[in-house]
């Protein structure tokens, strides 16, 4: 029988079982005495072995067969110690390592014979011994409480009703979406023109089905956040081992779902985040002693909803940074001028290790030296139309604060226009508009701000910004948008407001991907293309070349 | 296809589309060889003035648009006519260029056209934003 067919089938599922053995694993270290999550490993391994074995990939299926075993000793009564779970947790990615080499076309053979022995032969030490103190220690309680909570009882078995589709099939349905989104704009212009109260009534229609079949497709490409986090409580546990330290990690909210473009990008970011508070956040256990602290550290990652936003919250109890520290830091490496640097809010000079090539770490660990750096994070997030804060006590620990777009394909924006360009403003990074009469303008050191409410805002001409030229307000008002900069509020002059829209984001190749300041472009009913504006990115990369030329 | 007094090739399967002139919207911050965007049926794509790129001047006269075909890439060139498509019986012989982006020159009955090499073409546009 020709099983290539399944060959996909096996892979993605094969995964999901190593993925559930490794969240397991852990959940027994938590609780060796929790007799669903033994049973849970045996049925995953079992599932493996069989699966493998009828794809005739008789070494992965020999390895999940030992792994079955081990779980089937200690079902029978066999005790628990920390080396059962370095075995399984090897075992798991030994076997990932065999299906990642079918994938690149290999065989998916590897030497797994010591592996199987030391599995055949674990037998539970007496007592965690003054030799295997390092690996037997067991310093990380690490676990998901969502994932406790669903294997607390028996798996039901239930006949499934949903189909695998192809990732690429869920972007084509986006895409046609918003192509009959884009339509449907075109088909109101022409309706607009043409009248016909009939036509108006039709259009009315047309658009009420076109959102819910936009809803449809947006819910269907949502996954849950845990597919990126789940492999974070023993990302967590190895680092800390490694550091020697001890913390308690737990998930909160992981079940919110996320669309899979955003997912995709976040998984880097957040595990830079989590390895920072490991490394240099959370304290040794002997200086959380002398400051009063627990031994054991605190780190959370929770996850909330907040109306079409996403909040992830990463927050450790340890010693905190400390803002003056990071700015003299930052003048040091000369990324800011003294006098800039004191004007700073508190808040702003934490942010300030979010720059490029920054680091007050006074140490480099193998960890800090790994992945992408605070101004990667930072950027991921902007570029998916979403934002970083950072909130720290010296001594008490800190917070980190994710907000994002639930969906990115399609948003609200509000078209403005300079000189010949007319270019579209995410409304997330919009406080509201404004028409500004010039009498109201002042000028401080040769820098025009407005008053609203009360408050100073500096006023910045997007055509400045981009380097083109601008009408500079030929009536008696300017006009402008204040979008919030960093906690600071800041009116971006333009020559035109041209209103709000809902639009589909037609991500851009290359070469066009490359520009900075761009976040996609979107197609206008009369066929025009439009250019979704970065502005933070805009605003810095004026402020970089300003002070690349001063 | 001519552009400029000069005459050049592409690969067939260099090209996605020839179509004529459409509108064009200025790109913010781009620098000049790229002169602007167009949406071809939808797809957004950048118009890169072949001309100012390879320092013999602005392609003014252009009339006919080409979509080039490249995977992960939304390029157009202007030039100003298509001529005629040739296959390797039309090549009389093949006179190799230092040029990186011009690897050679294709001798044809009528005279020559020089070769564009356009994944040579597409890296050193994305190297040069």
């Amino acid at each position: 029988m020709d099983m290539s067919q399944y060959y996909g089938l096996f892979v993605s599922e094969a995964r999901e079982h190593l993925r559930k053995i490794g969240e397991l694993t852990l959940l027994l270290e938590a609780d060796p005495t929790d007799r669903p999550t033994v049973d849970a490993l045996f049925r995953s391994a079992h599932s493996i072995k069989g699966m493998a074995a009828s794809m005739s990939f008789a070494a992965i299926a020999d390895l999940a067969h030992r792994m079955e075993d081990l779980m089937a000793r200690i079902r029978n009564g066999l005790p628990v110690d920390t080396s059962l779970f370095d075995l399984l947790l090897a075992g798991a990615d030994q076997i990932g390592a065999m299906i990642d080499d079918l994938e690149r076309g290999g065989v998916g053979v590897a030497d797994t014979a010591a592996l199987m022995a030391s599995m055949a032969a674990y037998s539970p030490l007496e007592s965690p011994s003054a030799a295997n103190a390092e690996v037997v220690s067991p310093s990380v309680a690490s676990h998901s409480v969502e994932a406790k909570d669903s294997n607390s009882q028996q798996e039901p078995v239930v006949v499934s009703q949903t189909v695998r589709v192809r990732t690429e099939l869920l972007d084509t349905f986006v895409n046609t979406t918003g192509e009959l989104i884009t339509v449907k704009h075109r088909l109101e212009m022409l309706a607009a023109e043409r009248g016909g109260n009939h036509l108006k009534e039709a259009l009315r229609d047309l658009g009420r089905h076109l959102r819910d079949l936009h809803d449809h497709v947006m819910t269907a490409r949502l996954l849950p956040l845990s597919g990126v986090t789940e492999r974070f409580p023993r990302m967590v546990r190895e680092l800390s081992r490694g550091e020697g330290k001890e913390i308690a990690f737990t998930m909160q909210g992981v079940e919110i779902e996320l669309d899979r473009s955003i997912l995709d990008v976040l998984g880097d970011p957040l595990a830079h985040l989590l390895r920072n508070c490991v490394d240099h956040g959370i304290e040794p256990a002997a200086a959380r002693l002398s400051a009063g602290k627990p031994t054991v550290g605190t780190l959370t990652l929770t996850v909330t909803r907040q109306k079409d936003q996403v909040e992830i919250t990463v927050c450790d109890d340890g010693r905190g940074m400390d803002p003056e520290a990071i700015c003299g830091a930052a003048v040091d490496k000369g990324g800011i001028d003294r006098e800039m640097a004191a004007a700073l809010s508190a808040n702003e000079k934490l942010m300030l290790i979010c720059h490029a090539g920054f680091s007050t770490a006074s140490r480099v660990t193998e960890i800090s030296g790994r992945g992408v750096g605070m101004d990667v994070v930072k950027n991921t997030l902007h570029s998916l139309g979403g934002t970083l804060s950072i909130a720290s006590t010296p001594g008490r620990g800190s917070t980190f604060l994710l907000r994002l777009p639930l969906t990115v394909a399609i948003i609200n924006v509000i078209l403005v226009g300079v000189g010949q360009l007319t270019l579209a403003v995410p409304l997330t990074a919009v406080m509201r508009t404004a028409d500004i009469r010039k009498d109201e303008v002042a000028s401080i050191d040769g820098k025009d701000i407005f008053f609203l409410g009360g408050e100073e805002v500096p006023l910045v001409p997007l055509g400045d910004l981009l380097g083109i030229p601008w009408e500079q307000g030929r009536g008696e008002h300017l006009h402008a948008f204040i979008a919030e900069v960093r906690g600071e509020r800041v009116g971006i002059l333009v020559d035109r407001l041209l209103g709000h829209k809902e639009v589909f984001v037609k991500p851009l190749a290359k070469p066009l991907s490359l520009l900075p300041g761009i976040n996609g472009a979107t197609l206008l009913g009369d066929g025009q293309v439009v250019f979704i504006l970065d502005i933070l990115h805009s605003i810095d990369a004026a402020a970089s070349q300003g002070a690349a030329r001063g | 296809m001519r552009l400029l007094g000069r005459r050049f090739a592409l690969e067939v399967d260099g090209v996605a589309e020839i179509s004529e002139l459409l509108p064009e919207y200025p790109i913010p911050k781009a620098p000049p060889f790229l002169r602007g965007v167009v949406n071809i049926h939808g797809t957004v794509a950048a118009v890169l003035d072949l001309g100012i790129y390879l320092g013999i001047g602005p392609s003014e006269k252009g009339r006919t648009l080409l979509l080039l075909s490249s995977p992960g890439c939304s390029l157009a060139i202007v030039v100003e006519q298509v001529e005629r498509m040739i296959t390797a019986d039309d090549i009389g012989a093949v006179r190799s260029c230092s040029d990186s982006l011009l690897p050679c020159e294709l001798l044809l009955a009528d005279g020559s056209a020089a070769l564009i090499d356009l994944q040579a073409l597409l890296a050193s546009v994305e190297k040069r934003l």
